[in-house]
């Protein structure tokens, strides 16, 4: 098949390949249906990142894209990218600005049906609660830059220590919801000053807080493990780093197309800015995006903590009760450094996920003992008005994606175009009769955060299910939405 | 001199021309601007100075624009116009000496449209045909 002049093979009904050619050390990899593949692309340049990310020094097997890919900055968004420690590169574009942006879910004892009528007065609770929207500050006092380098350094530890959530909370969290090795020097004081005031804030955009209910469960035993029973009120929450993140990016950005000159690399999109590893602009850069991770980490820690004491406040409920508890917290931008196995041996790897989720199997020592048995929950948020799903990794993850699935809808259209296509049209009344409740800063979020602005997830998740990458856990409706 | 704001998927972006680079820079802040508040008069008289080096122009423009980006999102402090702007060579760099002018942010007046997280290099090609100099931003939301 040829997409915009890119050649393009099948390899499988969920798999097709774009051949090495050119100046790519590696195949592209896309995991997607033919149908995506063949009315994706018109105005999308997304296949020529998965070309250009093949160029990397160092990269491994392949230059791999899931299917909710889109058109990104250097890497696409959905590309995923490993390089080799000791020779490869290490590239901020395939992480992207919002750093350790990601998911948390959050069970309860709640059943929907009894407590429907309540989810308006819960909305608007969170909705007081939490700041949100554009230049919101934080639940909690601005803090100063000492302060914030603590934070950078130990993640969510730090909520844990001011008393926003419970020990526990952190085995639940990736990487306990710290990167070690996060050295607040080399974060500029630009960056600690546009996070001062950010500690414990949603944001604005795509970031929400959402009210879910679990609609259907496909997998008894995984589901069961999780804590999660068809009926049930779960909450999921989705933001990152905030300005501390989008900041170290652009910091680094600058210094990294230097860097690249002076490595002598020549690759094709200046967003790919990239160096060695193992270099001293590398290591620096790395030390930053953990200080950035942790930031993230303890943001929706915090923001968790809010949440509970509005669903405490909106059904005068006792904590045991509610029963509020984290199921797990993903990234879906961030670079780590991992193990995984290549030409049968196993070797340290810089993993570079761009809008994309960790995915470990059953048996890997990275995920919470609890779960050790079936895997890692991976967490798929869809639009507003449709649907959002629980996976889990599988051993497929590992021998084809390095442990990597997909992490969300996707848009389709432009903000314009779904202001555009809102004209006209009570967004509110229309959520609201789908049983959707829904605040926000600005009618103008919602319009331009319509569901028909998204691809419809579930296609997304069927292409990772059928793949055997990561499997359909449970699916979740929306009943309530906060947006920035 | 003029923006055009152009579809994105995503994010927003513009294509901005001018008879002059330096125009070109005017119009880009006026476009970064319109992109992140809603339009109001205003009389502002505070004054920034920025000085910046780069080994290109585009990433010149770039780094320009993400100043005003940090001096509102940092510094709640918003741009509102330039008041002066020379782009000059100095061995193989491009500096920008600029003065502009805005005030602090306000929340009762001043509407903030979105949040751009930073203005990318995605796009940022710098043409002149001879009496116009054109290229295109992309901020990312």
């Amino acid at each position: 098949m040829n997409i915009k002049g890119i050649e393009i093979e099948r390899i499988s009904d969920n798999l097709w390949e774009i051949p090495k050619s050119g100046g790519m050390l590696v195949p592209g990899r896309i995991y997607i249906s033919q149908n995506m593949l063949e009315t994706s692309f018109q105005n999308d340049e997304a296949l020529k990142q998965v070309i250009n990310v093949a160029y990397l020094p160092g990269i491994q097997k392949y230059s791999l894209a899931m299917p909710d890919i889109h058109w990104g900055y250097g890497f696409p968004i959905g590309g995923v990218a490993a390089t080799d420690l000791e020779e490869g590169v290490i590239s901020p574009g395939g992480v992207g600005y919002d750093i350790n942006c990601g998911v948390r879910l959050v069970r309860t004892s709640l059943e929907y049906e009894p407590i429907k009528d309540r989810i308006q007065k819960l909305v608007e609770n969170l909705f007081r609660n939490i700041p949100t929207g554009v230049g919101s500050s934080g639940a909690i006092k601005k803090l100063s830059a000492t302060e914030t380098k603590n934070i950078l350094k130990n993640g969510s530890e730090w909520a844990i220590e001011n008393g926003f959530g419970v020990q526990e909370d952190l085995q639940f969290t990736e990487e306990n919801g710290k990167l070690k090795n996060a050295d607040p020097e080399f974060v500029s004081d630009r960056a600690i000053e546009r996070g001062l005031d950010q500690t414990g804030t949603l944001g604005s955009g795509n970031h929400f807080l959402e009210v879910d209910v679990v609609e259907k469960i496909y997998d008894e035993f995984a589901a069961n493990t999780f804590g999660l029973f068809e009926g049930q009120v779960v909450l999921q929450i989705h933001t990152g780093s905030r300005g501390l993140g989008y900041q170290i990016c652009d910091d680094y950005l600058k210094i990294l197309v230097k860097a690249e000159k002076k490595y002598g690399f020549n690759l094709p999109d200046k967003q790919l800015a990239c160096t060695p590893v193992k270099s001293k602009e590398g290591q620096e850069y790395l030390s930053a995006m953990r200080c950035a991770a942790n930031f993230a980490w303890n943001n929706r820690q915090i923001i968790m903590h809010l949440a509970k004491k509005s669903f405490k406040e909106t059904f005068n409920i006792s904590e045991p009760d509610l029963d509020f508890q984290l199921i797990y917290d993903v990234c879906h931008n961030i670079a780590k450094i991992e193990e995984h196995e290549i030409d049968g041996t196993k070797k340290k790897v810089c993993v570079h996920r761009k809008g994309a989720t960790r995915a470990f199997p059953a048996g890997n020592n990275q995920i919470p003992k609890k779960y050790r048995d079936v895997g890692q929950p991976v967490l798929i948020p869809g639009d507003m008005g449709r649907y959002s799903y629980v996976l889990v990794g599988r051993e497929k993850a590992m021998d084809e994606t390095f442990g990597s699935s997909c992490h969300g809808a996707g848009r389709l259209q432009s903000r314009h175009q779904a202001m555009k296509q809102a004209k006209g049209r009570n967004l509110i009344e229309e959520l609201s009769k789908s049983g959707i409740v829904i605040q926000a800063k600005g009618y103008k979020t919602i319009a331009e955060e319509m569901p028909s602005a998204y691809k419809d997830v579930s296609e997304v998740v069927e292409i990772m299910h059928n793949a055997g990458i990561s499997t359909k856990v449970a699916k979740l409706k929306p009943v309530g939405v906060i947006k920035g | 001199m003029k923006y055009k704001f152009i579809e994105h998927t995503a994010d927003i972006a513009v294509e901005v021309s001018a008879n002059t680079i330096e125009d070109l820079f005017k119009v880009s802040c006026s476009a970064w601007r319109a992109a992140v508040l809603e339009n109001i008069n205003s009389f502002s008289i505070e004054e920034k100075e920025i000085n910046l080096d780069a080994e290109s122009l585009e990433e010149l423009l770039v780094c320009f624009l993400n100043e005003l980006n940090f001096y509102l999102y940092a510094e709640q402090w918003i741009f509102n116009s330039v008041f002066s702007l020379k782009i000059a060579t100095e061995n193989k760099f491009v500096r920008l000496d600029a003065k502009v002018v805005g005030e602090p942010f306000n929340k009762s007046i001043h509407h903030l449209k979105e949040e751009i997280k930073a203005v990318t290099y995605h796009q940022v090609k710098i043409q002149n045909n001879g009496d116009n100099f054109f290229t295109r931003i992309v901020f990312d939301i």
